[in-house]
């Protein structure tokens, strides 16, 4: 399996120029050592008012899926365009354990992250408190559209959806479609991270019988 | 980072007091650009921890003024020894930011600093 953050590590050591491609998800520009772009299928390019300033948010945002990648990297020595400031391979691999460590906090099930997403008919609680963010994807979320879909459409980041989306799942608002089969739908292997299957897919269900006793036990204690 | 951005973060430095200014993306936690004292270690660090703060806020409906839930453009916190000014941009900016400056509690002026910061902040957002 590849390691792109080894990758990548020995390139800054080398001091190299040129993009490191990752299988189709994307590619990072390399100068001298340092990444100064990246792009990845998962996220939205950049855009926006101050364009090295979006820039810098496109590169975290794309590194973030291309620093998980099992894809093959391939390296070419080529003139590389500094379109952001060279970020050192460190910092990359800091802010990707990070990120993924606050999706994983927010929601601990990857399932949503790739999955085309929609609303849930019933809302099981009394009150809702919403990120506006949240807010743009419930009202968009329609069934056919990934969270990374959702970003591009929305002009934000696939972090911040995918972050709005997990907190969305965990309080149960919204849903994934109904399992379909493997790369049916786009014929072309799940994107994104890989989905993690040591954890659970959902709570288990209650067992009445422990909440049952623990509440007697309660009872008997107060 | 760009000379606009740059710029508007140098001049927040020459604010009373002014110690370290950081810009931060409220989505993800990351400082996109600082200038001031350098700690440079611990600026994401602390970018990410003051982004905690922000989004606990935003999702606190008594920190809100009305029921429908008004916008901030401000949270101070007051220390002993400094104050800490998160001033957040409008949603028109390149995702949502936030501007934390922190300010000297001796030589600083809360009042002066909120004042300049929101100037700077609508100009650093403003059309170009």
């Amino acid at each position: 399996m590849a390691d792109i953050p080894e990758v990548l590590g020995s390139l800054e050591r080398a001091r190299g120029t040129g993009s490191l491609r990752v299988g189709e998800e994307g590619a990072l520009h390399i100068r001298r050592g340092l990444v100064t772009g990246a792009e990845s299928r998962h996220a939205p390019g950049a855009g926006g008012h101050d364009p090295e300033l979006a820039a810098l948010l496109a590169l975290f945002d794309a590194a973030y899926f291309l620093l998980g990648s099992d894809a093959e990297p391939v390296f070419t020595e080529e003139p590389v365009d500094a379109a952001s400031p060279g970020i050192t391979v460190a910092t990359l691999v800091h802010e990707q354990r990070r990120r993924r460590g606050l999706l994983d906090a927010a929601w601990p099930d990857g399932a949503v992250d790739v999955a085309p997403v929609e609303p849930v008919r019933r809302v099981r609680r009394q009150r809702v408190i919403l990120t506006g963010l949240q807010a743009e994807i419930l009202l968009n979320a329609d069934g056919t559209r990934t969270p990374a879909e959702l970003a591009r459409d929305l002009g934000r980041t696939a972090f911040a959806c995918l972050l709005a989306v997990r907190g969305l799942a965990a309080a149960s608002l919204l849903r994934t479609e109904a399992p379909e089969p493997e790369a049916a739908r786009t014929g072309t292997p799940r994107p994104g991270p890989a989905p993690r299957p040591e954890l659970p897919a959902e709570w288990a269900p209650a067992d009445q019988d422990l909440l049952t006793r623990l509440r007697t036990a309660l009872v008997e204690l107060g | 980072m760009g000379v606009r951005i740059d710029d508007c973060l140098a001049r927040m430095m020459t604010i009373p007091g002014a110690q370290r200014v950081t810009l931060v993306d409220c989505a993800s936690g990351l400082a996109v650009a600082a200038a001031g004292r350098e700690d440079l270690v611990d600026q994401h660090e602390d970018a990410a921890g003051a982004t905690d703060v922000v989004r606990a806020v935003l999702t606190a409906p008594a920190l809100s003024a009305t029921p429908a839930g008004d916008d901030v453009e401000e949270i101070i916190v007051c220390g002993t020894d400094g104050y800490h000014l998160l001033a957040l941009t409008g949603a028109d900016l390149d995702g949502h930011l936030f501007v934390h400056l922190l300010l000297d509690r001796e030589k600083g002026n809360l009042a002066l600093a909120r004042l300049r910061m929101r100037g700077l902040v609508d100009e650093m957002t403003g059309p170009k």
